[in-house]
């Protein structure tokens, strides 16, 4: 009984790790397959294309053939599945003073 | 044994149906609840509404779709409607001043390149330093890895900016109708003194402080004009009345870094009160960017919420309604046409006008009013969510979704009731807002959020039975 119920938490632990740290996944130069919501994000002029798998993690969209740009666009505001490499830089303030993870998705 | 071997099933299902709660769970967490289309439910049937408050009868026709592209859908053959004033080609000749879309079209050499760009120690500006050098964004090239450089002269000190303006330049051009710009004399020490003492503090109290990255406690004002290419100052008849860039801020996020916390301003503009709603528009953008991604780590807003938020930061700022922008939204061709998306940010000036005009509808129906902006801003939802989840979320909310929001504001522009969602709560900015002109046309193509008003006889209204609409189109009737 012990044993089953241990195993049972160490399973359910396990899936909520998995789950939770998706940006873990997210390995830089790694291809990879994701899926999320097609959102322009940013102040004009400077607005980017991004993929949101979730509402903490937005993935820039690099995508250099113009007309694979407007197919996007077109797609703003829904669910999509993109494959590409990721790209992820820090970011940080000129002073140093603060710093991000910023994540881009180099469709080719 | 065998006695227990049955509950010993039973708990393992149980475990298993435990296990797979958790990890449904944990999916929604992953994905945010969210992987489905933003689409919202649809119907053809008109809904009836009675407003006793409003004398009239009238017709909605909205796009309930919260941001797809390419969803612009036909309205079907709409009634004859009693308020058609003139037709679209006739206005749209006398359209105002048009933003033009700037697109990040940075390449990945680019990025490569901007990531062997920051080194050294940041230089900060002080009072001291009467002249000084900035790297500005290429209109011509739309490339944010050739900037052009700016000399400046320093023109004004204060508690939280220094102002510096082109060297050779003090004045403002002023454009007229015909696009014609003329210098018109600009006291620097008013501009920045009306920065320190009203815009700063207004709407670093709502939206938080901008990031001071050059340690000098101070924000740089820049003044320039933007038409470089061809010198002209009577160039451009559309044109970018300022600009927050954030790769200022931070050097490896755009092609370029001054590696200071400034806005850019143009010194062509329509008038000087344009200007200063444009310097606390773009000190909006500044201090959001600050607050909300450097210093809350969350993502960026979407685009018309950033834009929408700035032009409320320019409201706050300068304490007073950007009354051009709720004058376009009565008779305008584009928007009484429906063809101005809310969600999908093409970058005209009519959005400007939709999107703050919404947003005014949000302050008037919150009960924390301007300060909902300042929540919206900072939410963990950088979507249409943190509106709905705010709005929602109030004590004697009269919302349950983000398609009542929606549905309100357009509901609110023609009936403007004086309580309730369908109105702007008795706001004096609003006091003649209910009357917006019909369509210039019996059929429209409405873009993801936009919204046609018409005011049909009793009989049309009543016996009007929609055909040939799209999907997210929903017709309301109002007193049929």
């Amino acid at each position: 009984m012990k044993r089953i119920l241990s195993f049972l938490v160490v399973i359910g632990v396990t899936v909520l790790l998995l789950s939770c740290k998706y940006d873990q996944n997210l390995v830089n130069g790694q291809e990879a397959t994701v899926s999320g919501r097609i959102r322009k994000v940013g102040n004009e002029p400077f607005t980017s294309l991004v993929l949101s798998p979730s509402s903490t993690i937005d993935l820039y969209l690099i995508i250099n053939d113009p007309d694979d740009k407007k197919e996007i666009e077109n797609k703003i505001g829904t669910w999509q599945t993109l494959t590409g490499t990721i790209l992820v830089e820090t970011i940080e303030t000129a002073n140093h003073k603060k710093s991000f993870q910023k994540y881009s998705l180099f469709l080719e | 044994m065998k006695q227990r071997s049955p509950s010993t099933l039973t708990l393992v299902k149980a475990g298993l149906l435990v296990l797979l709660l958790l990890s449904t769970t944990a999916c929604e967490l992953l994905l945010d609840d969210d992987n489905t289309t933003s689409t919202l439910p649809q119907s053809a049937t008109p809904i009836d509404v009675s407003v006793p408050g409003f004398s009239g009868s009238a017709l909605l026709v909205v796009n309930t779709s919260t941001g797809l592209s390419n969803t612009s859908q036909s309205s079907g053959k709409l009634p004859t409607s009693g308020r058609i004033l003139r037709t679209l080609q006739q206005i749209a000749r006398r359209s105002g001043v048009c933003f033009s879309v700037r697109k990040n079209n940075t390449s990945q050499a680019t990025k490569n390149k901007r990531l062997q760009q920051h080194t050294g120690p940041v230089q900060s500006l002080t009072a001291s330093d009467t002249t000084a050098s900035f790297l500005t964004y290429n209109f011509a090239t739309e490339d944010e890895s050739d900037p052009i450089t700016i000399e400046a002269t320093l023109r004004y000190s204060g508690s939280h900016c220094l102002l510096y303006v082109e060297t050779g330049v003090d004045y403002l051009l002023i454009k007229d109708a015909q696009g014609i710009n003329h210098r018109a004399a600009v006291d620097w020490s008013d501009i920045g003194e009306r920065f320190d003492s009203e815009i700063y503090p207004r709407e670093t109290a709502l939206f938080g402080l901008p990031e001071d990255v050059d340690d000098n406690n101070k924000v740089i004002l820049l003044y320039y004009n933007f038409n470089r290419g061809s010198l002209d100052e009577n160039a451009s008849t559309g044109f970018i009345a300022g600009y927050f860039y954030p790769g200022d801020l931070t050097p490896q996020f755009g092609g370029y870094s001054n590696e200071k916390d400034m806005v850019n301003m143009n010194i062509v503009c329509t008038s000087v009160t344009q200007n200063e709603e444009t310097l606390a528009h773009e000190f909006t953008h500044l201090a959001n960017y600050s607050e909300r991604v450097l210093n809350r780590g969350l993502s960026q807003l979407d685009t018309w919420i950033n834009e929408g938020l700035a032009e409320c930061g320019a409201h706050v700022g300068l304490n007073n309604p950007l009354y051009s922008q709720i004058d376009r939204m009565k008779d305008d061709p584009y928007i009484r046409n429906g063809l101005i998306p809310l969600f999908e940010w093409t970058s005209t000036a009519q959005q400007y006008s939709l999107a703050y005009t919404f947003f005014q509808y949000v302050k008037d129906q919150s009960s924390q009013g301007e300060a909902i902006w300042g929540s919206i801003a900072n939410h963990p939802y950088s979507d249409y969510r943190s509106i709905e989840t705010l709005l929602t979320s109030e004590s004697g909310s009269e919302f349950e979704s983000f398609k009542n929001i929606l549905v309100g504001f357009h509901m609110a522009n023609i009936v403007n009731q004086p309580t309730g969602s369908y109105g702007y709560k008795g706001d004096p900015v609003f006091e003649d807002f209910g009357t917006l002109s019909a369509p210039s046309s019996s059929q429209v193509y409405l873009a993801s959020g936009g919204a046609v008003y018409l005011y049909p006889s009793q009989s049309n209204l009543n016996d009007y039975i929609p055909r040939g609409s799209g999907s997210h189109i929903e017709f309301y009737r109002i007193n049929p």
